[in-house]
């Protein structure tokens, strides 16, 4: 299976003549990032003097020459409150997926015309944006493809943008902005193993979709099993919803093993570069403890946290299936 | 056998086996930078000068670009000793941080064209090509400029949380004034949460020195040891060693256990690890490569199977770079190298070791302030070169170099060559940046020490399409270069010895010679016998295209 690393690297053709639109709609999904990062816990920009002098950086060196934290102290570090507030809005609350990118690349470019994008759906647009008949503008590059095709005897269904970047624009000036590839192959039987990986950013400035209105990075590669009634289901990479920032270390889901909770090793980043790790479902519990490894080696324990990832791994299963002709 | 470019690979072996902080083979110095009685050793005083005016041509050209005004030279010939407190007074030039650019950038190579993203990717007219290229290339130049400016310590661009930013790029980068702009370039912050490093998170920094999928930020890390240390890990000395590199799997592990590719890899990896942040999943697109990403930190360990340091130093993150790199006795050493190398016009030798010194001891004793080291470097033998009382037999003059005469042509003549909105001394598809002895940062690294052919043909274009200029202001009598002339003035009006000696003067910070006016008047009777223009075209193009002015 083809790999979005094995896509990069490759440059894009020219894109001459481009629209304006494209700097509008750039500069919309900046704005609309920087507005959810509106409730940071600190300042996130330090005050006078414009170029510091050292005197207010945020450590200082040893003797050793190791740098020494000064605000990695216990009483600035996050609460297991924060860290769970922020795994709520990553994992729980709405959980970014490749499913709702396909789903929302396919409405607004089903509402395009025969010409701008085309029947297949896919466009690219070196020359310039085009314009639909109904107002939708669409620039950029999305190699959209939906195939079945046959590998080892085994059927194999494709849906992907292996190298997206591109910029819708709806007529009423929603924006549909996407720098980055999706890729979900899945066999169409035997064990239904499927894999994805779903890299990049991705902004929508419209109704719905709540994960990408705040602006999303991902780096997310997926491996899952769906062989009969028995599912399986691993994540794992890079996540971020506004300004909250995770790494999905370890997340294993089997419905039918430990009533369905899954092995979790979550980090999560605070906004002073700060990382705490949430390690759960060893003893198939939701149940973990939130630590955080200061720079000289301190482990600071900050208590548990109970969060059941249980819902939101069978969201995912099921959403991103994606059967034949759907 | 030397690392080639294959650093991922590593098909050679590097100089230490160990973690210890790297150091250049051909760095003679490099242990002699260290406290004790080395730290009273300062730099003395400037050797005796041949021609003060001339010398304080040099300075200003160096540090600001400008030629210094006719009413200055007047000055300082009237009272050499006041020579110092000439150039003081330029640490508030307004030429000050635009030169800097320029000097910084013949080590750093940020100034260069081929960036992943153009006009196009914003929407923007094609013609915005150049000044969108120069924007983001510049910007850390511009943030490091502004220190020197501000006159705050070197260590202030791995440490601040500000950088320098157009209106342009605010609109493309995730980036907020933080004040109203007075100018092109103000304090600007980002937005996206990265480290307040300084440059080290800096887009105009990464943009350039990109990665690939399969370098993982290797080439950042390199290029962060040659720019902030002056330690290149491609001018090691190494031996030759080569493991089975067939697979994946196989090179992997040759760089985790064959000593000939730990060598290099053991600093060199701990240190691209801490990179992610900047990692972009599509290396062409502005949405994915515009903002930090900080979520993606951790995939510096998981690719790279190391935990970050700096050198041997355990670190957390980037964020801790604004520790440990002011910390390590490379960074300041490198930053006299830097400087001295952009002053003196030539790279370090061994034989320099001792001046090294002496100059790291002023930087130290100026809390690290670049202003200081600038001020002493223009006393020592080196800079002072062809212009001592007494030279060394192999001193000789500089060149200018392609921005040094742009704005000697903007500042004399009002001349800005521009076409379809490109500056044409400095840029590479239509220019001339290279010809006048320019750095590409990609395939010209250096710049032209000597002249050639190319560079005499260059000078030759440029002082034509000046002179072609300078007519046109003549025309309305409105020349600052040669006042009280028209057009229409013979050489044989008495104005004409009077303005070419304004404009000798004012081009070399020396007196015409009757011989020099001569042979000016004679040539303008040979082009202007039938019309008077080209006899000034003819003069103004000759004027700019001499020695005494080319050469400082």
């Amino acid at each position: 299976m083809k790999g979005i690393a094995s896509l990069r690297g490759v440059k894009h053709a020219s894109r001459m003549h481009a629209s304006s639109a494209r700097l509008r709609t750039l500069a919309a999904a900046l704005c609309a990032v920087a507005a959810g990062c509106s409730a940071p816990g600190t300042a996130p920009l330090p005050s006078e003097p414009h170029f510091s002098t050292g005197d207010d950086a945020s450590s200082a060196a040893t003797d050793s020459g190791a740098p020494e934290s000064t605000t990695t102290g216990p009483a600035h570090l996050w609460t297991v409150d924060q860290v769970e507030d922020s795994l709520r809005l990553l994992f729980v609350d709405d959980v970014p997926n490749g499913h709702d990118f396909i789903d929302l690349f396919r409405e607004l470019t089903a509402a395009g015309d025969a010409s701008c994008p085309g029947a297949d759906l896919a466009f690219t647009t070196p020359e310039g944006s085009c314009t639909s008949s109904n107002g939708t503008e669409y620039f950029g590059f999305a190699p959209y493809l939906d195939e079945v095709s046959s590998a080892s005897g085994a059927e194999v269904h494709t849906v992907a943008i292996p190298q997206a970047s591109f910029v819708i624009t709806t007529a009423t000036g929603d924006t549909f902005s996407a720098g980055g590839g999706f890729i979900h192959e899945q066999c169409t039987s035997g064990d239904g193993s499927w894999v994805q990986e779903f890299a990049g950013t991705f902004i929508w400035t419209g109704e719905g979709y709540p994960w990408m209105q705040a602006g999303t990075q991902v780096g997310w590669s997926i491996r899952g099993t769906r062989d009969g009634p028995h599912h399986t289901m691993s994540v794992h990479g890079p996540i971020a919803v506004g300004t909250s920032w995770a790494f999905v270390e370890t997340l294993a889901w089997d419905n039918e093993a430990c009533g369905s909770v899954p092995t979790a090793e979550i980090w999560v980043r605070d906004d002073h570069g700060r990382w705490y790790d949430w390690t759960a479902g060893a003893d198939c519990s939701p149940c973990g403890t939130v630590r955080h490894a200061a720079p000289d080696g301190t482990v600071h324990d900050l208590g548990a946290l109970c969060l059941d990832l249980t819902p939101t791994l069978e969201a995912l299963d099921t959403d991103n299936d994606f059967p034949v002709g759907r | 056998m030397r690392c080639g470019s294959g650093l991922l690979l590593c098909v050679a072996a590097c100089a230490s086996p160990t973690y210890a902080p790297l150091r250049p083979a051909k760095d003679a110095t490099g242990s002699a930078i260290d406290t004790g009685t080395e730290a009273l050793t300062r730099v003395g005083e400037r050797p005796e000068l041949s021609h003060v005016p001339r010398f304080y041509r040099r300075v200003m050209l160096d540090l600001t670009g400008h030629l210094p005004d006719p009413s200055e030279l007047d000055a300082l010939s009237a009272d050499p000793a006041r020579l110092d407190a000439h150039i003081d007074t330029l640490l508030g030039h307004p030429g000050l941080e635009d030169r800097l650019v320029h000097v910084l950038d013949e080590r750093w190579h940020l100034r260069y064209e081929a960036l992943p993203v153009g006009p196009s990717d914003y929407g923007f007219d094609p013609e915005l090509r150049y000044a969108l290229a120069r924007n983001m290339s510049e910007e850390p130049l511009r943030m490091m400029a502004r220190v020197v400016a501000d006159d705050l310590p070197w260590d202030t661009i791995v440490q601040s949380d500000t950088t320098m930013a157009t209106p342009l790029l605010t609109q493309v980068w995730p980036l907020e004034p933080v004040e109203t702009p007075e100018g092109t370039w103000a304090p600007t912050r980002w937005t996206d949460y990265r480290p307040a490093v300084g440059v080290l998170a800096s887009n105009g920094l990464w943009w350039r020195y990109n990665t690939t999928a399969f370098n993982y930020n290797r080439t950042r890390a390199a290029a962060v040891a040659r720019i902030l240390l002056c330690t290149d890990y491609l001018e090691l000395d190494i031996e030759f060693e080569s493991p089975s590199l067939t697979d994946a799997e196989g090179t992997e592990a040759a760089i985790r256990t064959n000593p000939s590719c730990t060598a290099c890899h053991a600093t060199l990896d701990p240190l691209s690890s801490l990179f992610f942040g900047f990692w972009a999943y599509d290396l062409y697109d502005p949405l994915e490569l515009s903002r930090y990403h900080p979520e993606r930190e951790p995939l510096g360990a998981e690719y790279l199977m190391v935990e970050p340091e700096w050198f041997g130093i355990p670190v957390h993150s980037l964020a801790d770079l604004a520790t440990v790199v002011p910390a390590d006795p490379r960074f300041p050493m490198c930053a006299v190298e830097t400087f001295a190398t952009g002053l003196w016009r030539r790279p370090l030798t061994d034989a320099d070791g001792d001046m090294q010194v002496a100059l790291q001891n002023e930087l130290e004793a100026g809390d690290r302030r670049i202003w200081p080291l600038l001020h002493a470097l223009t006393r020592t033998e080196a800079y002072v070169g062809d212009l001592a009382a007494s030279p060394a037999p192999d001193s000789r003059p500089r060149l200018l170099g392609p921005q040094q005469l742009e704005t000697l042509l903007a500042q004399t003549l009002d001349f800005d060559w521009t076409y379809n909105g490109e500056n044409q001394l400095d840029n590479d598809v239509t220019g001339l940046r290279v010809a006048l002895g320019g750095v590409d940062g990609e395939e010209v690294t250096a710049p032209k020490r000597s002249p050639d052919a190319n560079l005499a043909l260059a000078w030759r274009a440029v002082s034509q399409a000046a002179a072609r200029h300078a007519l046109q202001q003549l025309e309305t009598g409105d020349c600052a270069l040669l006042p009280g002339i028209v057009a229409t003035t013979s050489a044989d009006d008495p104005a004409f010895e009077v303005a070419v000696s304004h404009a000798w003067q004012w081009l070399t910070a020396t007196e015409p010679t009757a011989a020099q006016l001569d042979a000016l008047a004679d040539l303008w009777h040979r082009a202007g016998a039938g019309d008077p223009r080209e006899g000034w075209v003819a003069l103004v193009s000759a004027l700019l295209q001499d020695p005494l002015v080319v050469t400082y």
